[in-house]
């Protein structure tokens, strides 16, 4: 398959990347910083996905080389975790670009290459502070939530295209993202789950594997959340 | 440019037919009518057939331009009330690439 992954260049976009790699899958992944990480069917494009010339410019540059996209993951993303008289409203709109608009952008850029692929999929990144409702994460599960409605209302308009649109929320999983989120909150977080322990790059994967599967053809305009967060 | 962008969409709409039942199929001409009341195409359609025409220019011209954007929904006639006016529109559109 040839996959597409924003968000590259660490975390849980450099682990799917080489997840995907180890499959003998061909990735394509974009960032503003190059991951360290190089393979002979891993290429990364230098791109910020809340540019939206940029992310045109990137699709067309992967179009030149493979006019097939199977599988669009939107993986950047960023979160700030702050009350909400101690959030600046910039912050707040750019964490809706970084996450939403992102999101957004991507699918219309590469839905002429997914168009053409027999099992074409669109897979979001959401959280579980959207359905917790969590507390100082206005910002980020407010963005987060519009991903959620893109994920859903997409899954609809691109029914006929026959591109399924899901996503995954996981709970928290130790990346830069939540690197500098106080210990407390997280326990706090984490006694909301069923299970109470930290999100694995495995248990991600898990999930996106499940979606990316050519037999879940009828699976699209889902969230699943990890660690047994309900909505 | 105006003739390779009239090509194109004619191609785009042999694609288009290609996907559609017998009884939706169109048929090209200059003032086939694509949006709005008594339109020849529904609106998944009016879709498939931009998505299409993008690909198309983008194959056999190099070019990348995103056909529906907020300046063609500002004009006070929507370039896209017709075959002839979508014609005239992404030939802009292109010009202003060079
Ligand atoms: N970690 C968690 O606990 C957790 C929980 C729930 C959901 N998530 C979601 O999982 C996804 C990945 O998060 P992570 O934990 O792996 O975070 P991370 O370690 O901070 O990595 C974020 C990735 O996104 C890229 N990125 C950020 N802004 C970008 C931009 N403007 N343009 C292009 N790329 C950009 C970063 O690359 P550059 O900086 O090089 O551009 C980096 O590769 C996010 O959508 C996040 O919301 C994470």
């Amino acid at each position: 398959m040839f996959i597409v992954i924003t968000g590259a260049s660490k975390g849980i976009g450099l682990a799917l990347v080489k997840h995907y790699i180890e499959k003998d899958h061909t990735v394509i992944g974009c960032s503003r910083t190059k991951p360290d990480f190089e393979h002979e069917r891993f290429c990364h494009y230098p791109a910020d996905v809340t540019n939206y010339e940029e992310v045109q410019e990137f699709a067309f540059a992967v179009s030149k080389t493979h006019p097939v996209v199977d599988v669009l993951i939107n993986n950047a993303g960023a979160a700030s975790m702050n009350h909400f008289m101690l959030t600046d409203p910039r912050s707040a709109e750019r964490l809706m670009r970084v996450n939403y608009l992102s999101a957004f952008a991507c699918a219309r850029g590469f839905i002429r290459l997914l168009r053409k692929s027999q099992h074409p999929r669109i897979i979001n990144f959401t959280t579980v502070a959207v359905p917790l409702n969590l507390e100082g994460e206005l910002a980020y599960g407010a963005s987060k939530a519009a991903v959620e409605s893109l994920t859903k209302v997409l899954a609809k308009e691109l029914g006929s295209f026959r591109i399924t649109v899901n996503a995954v929320g996981p709970a928290p999983t130790k990346t830069n993202l939540i690197a500098n989120v106080p210990k407390h909150k997280l326990e706090k977080i984490l006694e909301q789950q069923a299970i109470r322990c930290f999100a694995e790059f495995e248990d991600i994967v898990q999930v996106i594997d499940f979606y990316m599967d050519p037999k879940s053809d009828f699976i699209t305009g889902q969230i699943i959340y990890l660690g047994g967060i309900c909505r | 440019m105006k003739e390779t962008v009239e090509e194109l969409i004619q191609e785009a709409i042999l694609e288009l037919n290609e996907q559609m039942e017998e009884d939706r199929k169109v048929s090209y001409s200059e003032d086939l009518k694509l949006i709005g009341v008594n339109a020849a195409l529904e609106s998944i359609s009016f879709v498939t057939l931009i998505a299409i025409l993008e690909d198309l220019i983008s194959d056999r011209l190099g070019k990348n331009i995103i056909i529906v954007n907020d300046r063609a929904f500002s004009q006070e006639r929507s370039p896209f009330r017709s075959v002839g006016s979508l014609a005239e529109y992404v030939t802009g559109l292109l010009l202003e690439t060079e």
